[in-house]
């Protein structure tokens, strides 16, 4: 895997309110080219909000973000989103959602990249008609049609069941080590942040509590030694009542 | 067989109660038992039926009726439409006209009816005025709620997938509203005729409504039924109408699906 040094995406004193309710307060996070980093912690301590802010959807009530190097002012356009509802347009077919914003000379595109999800055969369904996974292919294919270079999941897998989303963190993977876009994951799924993500990084009072790297090989499974470890270290931190900063990496392999 | 005669007897219930009253109406008015002062037997309203249409008076007068619906209905709805959709997707035309519409909306058109006919006299604006105003709110309101109503979070996706403008109305909004639209369009078209019947009962000199206040002044029953029952087709046929469109523009919705129109390529 190719990875160089360079910061992708990087922020700091990040500071976000709603009201008088403070979400983040004074957050920094460096996140690297082609980098997987997955974002945890409880509901509500601002992981989507972070997902937001780098996507431009919002912007911090006080720090900078900047986008490789360039400080962001409106929308980000080298990131694509993709939202935990799939937000799918339900009066478009599928091939015309995947090509939203592209025209039509981009249908034969869409197709490859429906077949690289495993789609092709339901171009031409609507998405009312589809299952929470498909939606979430179709979603994920949407994305990859703006090869982005910056990848935002927004809990893409947090309304399906076990299997099908055992399938899509496998379809993430692929398409991660395929497209090699810097690639942020939110979620609250512990296991599969560690199944996933280079960099696990916690989010806990509104600051990045602890960024754990995750050494384990590729394709990871559930039962690899370290695993565990891994996720039980977190989940410490995650529990943890007082937030004591680490930012270590784990030696276990 | 049995099961066949029993689906076909299955779809044709519906009819049944219409289909009975119809003939015991024929009996009880060739019996007497109702009398001809009351209602014309159908047989009369047919006959009436048959000889307007071959004088010609019958297509001329619906005919009238259709042109002044149609008229009011298009500008009317045109207006309500463009005043819904500028105050549902810019906030200064909602908060400069908005106020003013819903003041409006709260008089009863019909009560105009004195005031336009002293306007215009019993000439065609009057008609079509009426018709005009009556289509106008629910449009208006239902574009208005429509357009304000749009997934928010549709639009958010929109907008990071490089839509904007005109692309982002066409794409998102104006779909995400078309359900609600369409409601408006359905229900301005049931306000339309009952406007227009009214109208046209107080002053005309053609049309349906004509026809039925001068077959009064000669007692000619039948006609008068006659006019009824056009009117009660001609609602009908805009129903359908809105219906259709509900079904060609709305087969995305899950409310709408009338079987399989989705299986286009399969």
């Amino acid at each position: 895997m190719v990875k160089t040094n360079t910061a992708h995406l990087q922020m700091s004193g990040i500071e976000k309110r709603f009201g008088s309710i403070k979400v983040l307060k004074g957050l920094d996070l460096t996140i690297h080219e082609g980098e997987f980093v997955a974002v945890v912690g409880k509901s509500g301590c601002g992981k989507s909000t972070l997902l937001r802010l780098i996507a431009g959807l919002d912007k911090p009530s006080s720090g900078t973000i900047f986008v490789a190097g360039e400080p962001l002012t409106t929308l980000n356009r080298e990131a694509r989103i993709v939202f935990q509802d799939g937000r799918l347009l339900p009066w478009k077919r599928v091939l015309d959602n995947v090509i939203l914003g592209l025209g039509k000379s981009a249908k034969d595109e869409a197709m490859k990249v429906l077949e690289d999800v495993g789609l092709v055969e339901r171009t031409e369904e609507w998405p009312g008609k589809l299952s929470g996974g498909q939606k979430q292919r179709v979603a994920l294919a949407r994305a990859l049609m703006h090869k982005p270079k910056i990848l935002l999941l927004d809990e893409p897998l947090g309304a399906l069941d076990a299997l099908t989303r055992m399938e899509m963190q496998k379809l993430m993977e692929r398409l991660w080590l395929k497209h090699q876009f810097t690639t942020l994951l939110v979620t609250h799924d512990v296991e599969e942040a560690v199944l996933l993500a280079d960099r696990v990084v916690l989010i806990k009072d509104g600051k990045i509590d602890s960024d754990v790297r995750v050494p384990l090989k590729r394709p990871r499974h559930k039962n690899q030694i370290g695993f565990g470890a891994i996720v039980e270290h977190i989940l410490q931190q995650i529990l943890e009542k007082k937030s004591e900063k680490t930012s270590a990496s784990l030696g276990y392999v | 067989m049995l099961k066949r005669i029993k689906q076909t007897a299955m779809n044709l219930r519906p009819w049944a109660i219409p289909v009975l009253l119809l003939m015991s109406w024929q009996l009880f008015t060739k019996w007497g038992l109702i009398s001809a002062r009351v209602l014309p037997a159908p047989t009369e309203v047919l006959a009436a039926f048959i000889d307007l249409l071959k004088t010609g008076e019958l297509i001329h007068h619906v005919w009238v009726s259709l042109w002044r619906a149609l008229t009011g209905f298009a500008i009317g709805g045109s207006i309500g439409f463009i005043f819904g959709l500028l105050n549902g997707l810019f906030r200064p035309a909602e908060m400069t006209f908005d106020t003013s519409i819903q003041m409006l909306r709260n008089i009863p058109h019909l009560a105009l009816v004195p005031l336009v006919i002293l306007w215009f006299g019993i000439g065609e604006e009057a008609k079509i005025f009426l018709v005009a105003v009556a289509v106008l709110f629910p449009v208006y309101l239902n574009t208005f709620h429509g357009i304000k109503n749009v997934d928010k979070g549709l639009m958010e996706m929109g907008k990071t997938y490089g839509l904007s403008g005109w692309s982002l109305f066409s794409q998102v909004i104006f779909p995400g509203a078309l359900s609600s639209i369409l409601v408006g369009v359905r229900y301005s078209l049931g306000v339309m005729w009952i406007t227009l019947i009214v109208a046209e009962t107080i002053s005309s000199t053609s049309g349906i409504g004509y026809m039925a206040m001068t077959a009064r002044e000669f007692y000619q029953m039948n006609v008068i039924v006659l006019a009824i029952l056009m009117y009660a087709l001609l609602g009908k046929v805009s129903d359908m109408i809105a219906r259709f469109m509900e079904r060609k523009w709305l087969v995305w919705h899950p409310s709408y699906q009338f079987g399989n129109t989705s299986d286009r390529g399969k």
